[in-house]
């Protein structure tokens, strides 16, 4: 796998206030997401994907690959910002656009990797 | 930066190849404002108030598991102790209870709903016998509902006519349940210094010192912790503690994030992670495999207590350093039919009722789903739980006995329970008798140690 020091962050929307003290807080989920693409890599799936994510309001920040034994991993850090389309419809239209490319995209918020990654 | 590309392909590797996921949501609902004179208007008032409380917790859960990508396996509601709740109306029966419970279950849609329970670590009082004679009928009458009963506690000490009691309860269940393999044992579990915040089944129940409503979330991950451990074939014992400690803590900050965003979303507290690690029949996601992984031949060999004695420590001090709300039983679970590796080991012969026994004083909690001859005398039962029971209260930790008497069953048998609960052997169980020691009666005093008030 690739660990390079190039992963680009997306714009957080957690408001982590009191975390410290481990008392009751807020978060404030907003829109970031973290799109994955695994499967049989197509130099066209980025492009292409980038510019699917547009039609639906997502803003890429970032693109990231990694080898994955027989296969590459392309992530891709993407903002949905004030985006009225729900994380839900977007994972159905993703699941369907990725079948043209023979690729399984998988979509996550965010936070769950800063989460589990870091104190 | 947040986070490397490295580390979100290790987090899909966790979910997708190595069965990481959240256990049990599990919604702990205060109910002690439901009791009437009349047990159906009591039973009545569950229900309303259960469904009240957990009609969105599914959804929620099943909304937070997509948006984060992290399975949930179960959803839960336990309740506070039902001995309690049916005392006033002085009914001989509390079912209906219980069968309020399943219903309210059913309409929410969870898969379990926990707190049909007694406090009887010190004594016995006419609700909880009645509840205790309540669980036969409870627990095969029902799909959904558990039972627990506590009793014994470092403080109280073990309470011999409830072990007693319930080793004919446990039988009696068993017998109501033959058909499916005594299967309504799986749902009753004995305690020894139970705790009110536990979100596991068969144990959860709400206490009394917790609030209305909270949301408990217990994780899993042993199938990480082996696939971590598969990548240190030549580290020794300090480096593997390492390792353990820092994948619980990843596991347990999911478990937190996914908890404190369930209860956000459905506008309650959030109470604890439990860190238990809790197997699964699948393939690889095993507590057996862990220790084998660290290097025994097969769970249960000599070293076998050592060994998991350093898993547990790990999986507690990573978690611990995770979350400042860590509670329930947290440790590692070591059960014989939910864990494939578990019952290889003792279908060949590693792994026996005492190694088990042994093991269970450095884990969380007890002797767990054991299946054992349906001819198994009460006396002898009783005595299982009473061993159990001492490594919990001489160890000021909670204990557990989940057994299984399985009618028509001899040792080597098979029986299957599918689900969760996966399947399981018959573990032999010594034919040296306990009769006269366990028909004494009376309480075991607690240790010494604890007269330091």
């Amino acid at each position: 796998m690739n660990n390079n020091n190039k992963i680009v962050l997306t714009v957080m929307a957690c408001d982590t206030t009191g975390i410290e003290g481990g008392s009751e807080y807020s978060m404030k989920f907003g829109r970031d997401i973290c799109i994955k693409v695994k499967g049989a890599f197509r130099m066209s799936v980025a492009a292409a994907l980038s510019q699917f994510l547009e039609e639906y309001g997502v803003s890429v920040t970032s693109i990231d690959q990694a080898d994955e034994g027989d296969c590459f991993a392309m992530i891709i850090f993407g903002d949905m910002g004030d985006n009225i389309v729900s994380l839900d419809h977007l994972r159905t239209v993703l699941a369907e656009w990725g079948k043209q490319y023979g690729a399984s995209i998988k979509i996550q918020k965010d936070d769950l990797f800063r989460y589990m990654h870091r104190i | 930066m947040w986070f490397t590309t490295r580390e979100i392909l290790e987090t899909i590797r966790m979910i997708e190849l190595e069965h990481l996921d959240i256990r049990a949501v599990n919604m702990g609902i205060n109910i002690s404002d439901c009791s009437d004179p009349d047990i159906k208007k009591t039973a009545e008032n569950v229900f309303n108030k259960v469904v009240d409380c957990a009609k969105d917790l599914v959804p929620v859960a099943e909304q937070v598991s997509a948006e984060y990508g992290v399975p949930i396996m179960n959803k839960r509601f336990a309740v506070t102790p039902v001995s309690y709740i049916g005392a006033s109306s002085h009914a001989n029966s509390y079912f209906p209870i219980a069968d309020a419970m399943d219903r309210a279950a059913h309409r929410v849609g969870v898969d379990y709903a926990g707190g049909f329970s007694a406090f009887v670590h010190k004594g016995i009082q006419q609700n909880d016998r009645v509840l205790m004679d309540s669980i036969p009928e409870a627990l095969s009458r029902t799909e959904r509902v558990c039972s627990s009963v506590s009793v014994a506690s470092s403080k109280a000490g073990i309470n011999m006519d409830a072990v007693l009691y319930m080793a004919r309860i446990i039988k009696e269940t068993a017998e109501a349940t033959a058909e499916w393999g005594g299967v309504g044992c799986a749902k009753l579990v004995v305690f020894a210094n139970v705790t009110e915040d536990n979100p596991f089944i068969a144990g959860a129940l709400h206490g009394f010192g917790e609030g209305d409503c909270t949301v408990n979330v217990g994780i899993s991950g042993p199938g990480v912790i082996k696939g971590v451990l598969s990548r240190l074939k030549d580290a020794d014992l300090g480096e593997v503690a390492e390792a353990i400690k820092k994948t619980a803590f990843k596991i347990t900050r999911m478990g937190e994030l996914v908890g404190r965003e369930v209860s956000r979303r459905l506008g309650v507290s959030f109470g604890i992670v439990d860190l238990s690690l809790a197997p699964t029949p699948e393939q690889g996601d095993s507590v057996a495999e862990i220790l084998e992984e660290i290097g025994l031949q097969r769970c249960g060999a000599p070293g076998s207590t050592a060994a998991l004695a350093l898993l547990t420590d790990a999986v507690k001090k990573g978690g611990a350093m995770a979350s400042s709300s860590v509670g329930g039983l947290s440790g590692a679970f070591i059960p014989l039919s939910e864990d494939m590796g578990m019952v290889r080991s003792a279908e060949e012969g590693a792994l026996t009722l005492e190694k088990l026994e042994a093991m269970t004083s450095v884990c969380s909690v007890g002797l767990d789903m054991i299946t054992i001859p349906g001819d198994t005398p009460v006396e002898t039962i009783a005595a299982i739980i009473a061993d159990e029971m001492a490594i919990g209260v001489v160890n000021n930790k909670t204990t557990g006995v989940r057994i299984i008497p399985v009618p028509g069953k001899v040792a080597g048998d098979r029986v299957q329970y599918g689900g969760l609960l996966g399947e399981s052997v018959i573990m032999p169980v010594s034919r040296f008798s306990p009769e006269r020691f366990i028909r004494r009666g009376g309480r075991i005093p607690p240790p010494g140690k604890y007269l330091g008030n």
